[in-house]
């Protein structure tokens, strides 16, 4: 009934979707920083992402796996991200969800912090996005922060800051000392 | 290859890119870019501008965009504006028709450039025995500068006839729905979204010569297109242009009058209220986009065009929801885990009870309904 039929047309977020698949795989991301696609082939409404940790910051070195769900009326609205495991940082919530004004629609802004001109639309791209995610791992936003505990500790003791990352990559590598 | 099969599952190989063309030829690529709508990355249909930025859209695309946000900006620069700013871009949709034409022409003649060069490379590279005595022979001939680029061209020119063959008025089969449609209008016709009118046979094809004849050398891109939107031309040019609908606010509206709504416009009045208002919005942003199209649609396509929105839209949601429920399901299994022994543990010792006190009929039977229900029950 559901992933077996073949599905002979497709919704304007379908194809988009499609050619934003085929770019992505084609081009590849700017310097390799990151890799995306559908977790399966038969369901383009939920990808994967594998994003490389800046280098020169202290996720360098780390593989950070991102779930990027889709909504059918993309790109309309925006997808949502989420890290999984999730990743210690300012902007990411416990839970793995990031929290970055890209993602976000011009109408929804609890914090009323955003501006609107760095808000989603439908011109935005997953790997625009993706890019942004990157560069907030670099740069944490402390004025919307996800994570309290993470901003207080950022603010006040960069060093240990660095250190909990660090280990939350071990972590995840499974690289044990 | 991977995409290639995803893209085979899907059963839409249509996709389109600027990354179709060959990496060192970047001025195509971008000028492929620069056809394309940003919203929806195809190339343009029926393209509009605002009025108050100068970007341009597929006229679908944008009104559905300043349908959507509470903030009518333009999706590329956020300056503000409006449905009224939207104006045609009739320069822009004659380009892109003609793009369209010449894509794959395009495409075709850069692949095969590459692959020359590489095949040359390639002789240049360690074959050196078996091409010499080709060239050795030419030279005695008369062609004797051409020699080397003649060995190239000799498998090319099998290709190149085949691919005349096609270019007249062959038909193939369109990937997407199936019909018969002329080779050269195959990529028009799925960037269309397949319109149903198409030439049955050999009727079609007669048509298509005498529209071919009647457009003659360097017709203008309408004429090829008259054909499909005749049953409108000839409604318009006896009464004036088509206006845009007017916009509906629904909530004031009592169940009755949407109806009313949907029922001058002859559209289904099936579903809820939420659907009729979804489908009558809907209607609108396509009737007034298909009034920016040189090549506009008959009422009935578009209304064909609207069921297929909605299809599409249903399935997308069912599907996405399915698949949800199955990740949930799982999960909730999973941590439920010991809960759901517990009340199969349970389950058990209550019918135990029972069947002592009742009949004493095989326990081993009673085990399976139980824990049926249970799942039941939790789930």
């Amino acid at each position: 009934m559901l992933g077996g039929s073949k599905k002979t047309q497709s919704s304007t977020a379908l194809r988009r979707l499609m050619t934003e698949y085929k770019q992505l795989t084609t081009h590849g991301a700017p310097d390799g920083m990151f890799t995306a696609g559908p977790i399966s082939e038969d369901n383009f409404f939920e990808w994967e992402a594998l994003i490389q940790g800046p280098e020169g910051t202290p996720f360098e070195g780390g593989v950070f796996l991102a779930r990027l769900t889709f909504p059918t009326d993309y790109p309309l609205s925006p997808f949502k991200m989420k890290f999984d495991p999730a990743i210690f940082h300012p902007n990411i919530y416990p839970n793995g969800e990031v929290c970055i004004s890209i993602l976000h629609t011009p109408g929804d802004d609890p914090h009323m912090y955003e501006l609107s001109s760095e808000r989603w639309s439908p011109v935005q791209s997953i790997e625009k996005v993706v890019l942004s995610v990157i560069s907030m791992l670099a740069e944490p936003n402390l004025e919307s922060g996800a994570n309290i505990d993470c901003c207080k500790l950022y603010r006040d003791d960069r060093s240990e800051y660095e250190r909990r990352v660090k280990q939350m990559i071990r972590e995840q590598l499974g690289i044990t000392e | 290859m991977d995409l290639a099969s995803a893209l085979a599952a899907t059963g839409s190989d249509d996709v389109s890119d600027p990354s179709d063309f060959p990496e060192n030829f970047g001025d195509l690529r971008t000028l492929d870019r620069t056809l394309r709508c940003p919203i929806c990355k195809d190339l343009f249909n029926a393209p509009v501008l605002l009025a108050t930025c100068g970007h341009s859209f597929c006229s679908l695309c944008i009104r559905e965009a300043l349908k959507e946000g509470e903030k009518k900006e333009c999706p590329a620069c956020r300056i503000p504006t409006q449905e009224s700013s939207i104006k045609k871009n009739i320069v822009l949709e004659e380009s892109v028709e003609a793009y369209k034409g010449a894509r794959s022409n395009v495409l075709f003649l850069a692949n095969d450039a590459v692959s020359r060069k590489r095949r040359r490379e390639e002789s240049a590279n360690g074959t050196d025995e078996t091409p010499r005595p080709k060239r050795m022979k030419r030279q005695s001939s008369d062609h004797v500068l051409q020699s080397v680029d003649e060995d190239d061209e000799r498998p090319e020119e099998s290709e190149d006839s085949e691919v005349e063959i096609l270019d007249s008025n062959a038909l193939v089969d369109c990937p997407i729905c199936n019909h018969k449609v002329l080779v050269t209008r195959i990529n028009a016709h799925i960037d269309a979204g397949c319109p149903e009118e198409q030439l049955p046979s050999d009727k079609g094809k007669g048509k298509v010569q005498w529209a071919k004849l009647l457009a003659g050398p360097g017709g203008k891109t309408g004429s090829k297109f008259g054909r499909r939107g005749a049953g409108g031309d000839t409604d318009r040019s006896s009464s004036p242009p088509p206006r845009p609908l007017a916009k509906v606010s629904y909530h004031t509206l009592s169940n009755k009058q949407v109806r009313m709504l949907l029922q001058t416009q002859g559209l289904a009045e099936t579903g809820d209220r939420k659907q009729w208002e979804q489908r009558h919005a809907q209607w609108i942003t396509l009737y007034n986009a298909n009034l920016d199209s040189s090549k506009a649609k008959s009422t009935d396509q578009l209304k064909r065009d609207l069921d297929k929105w909605e299809r599409l839209r249903a399935r997308d949601e069912k599907e996405k929801e399915a698949r949800m429920s199955r990740v949930d399901a799982k999960g909730y299994e999973k941590s439920q885990n010991e809960h759901f022994a517990k009340l199969i543990v349970q389950a058990r010792a209550s019918v135990q009870g029972k069947s002592n006190g009742t009949l004493v009929k095989g326990e081993a039977e009673s085990d399976k309904p139980i824990e049926i229900s249970s799942d039941v029950e939790t789930v």
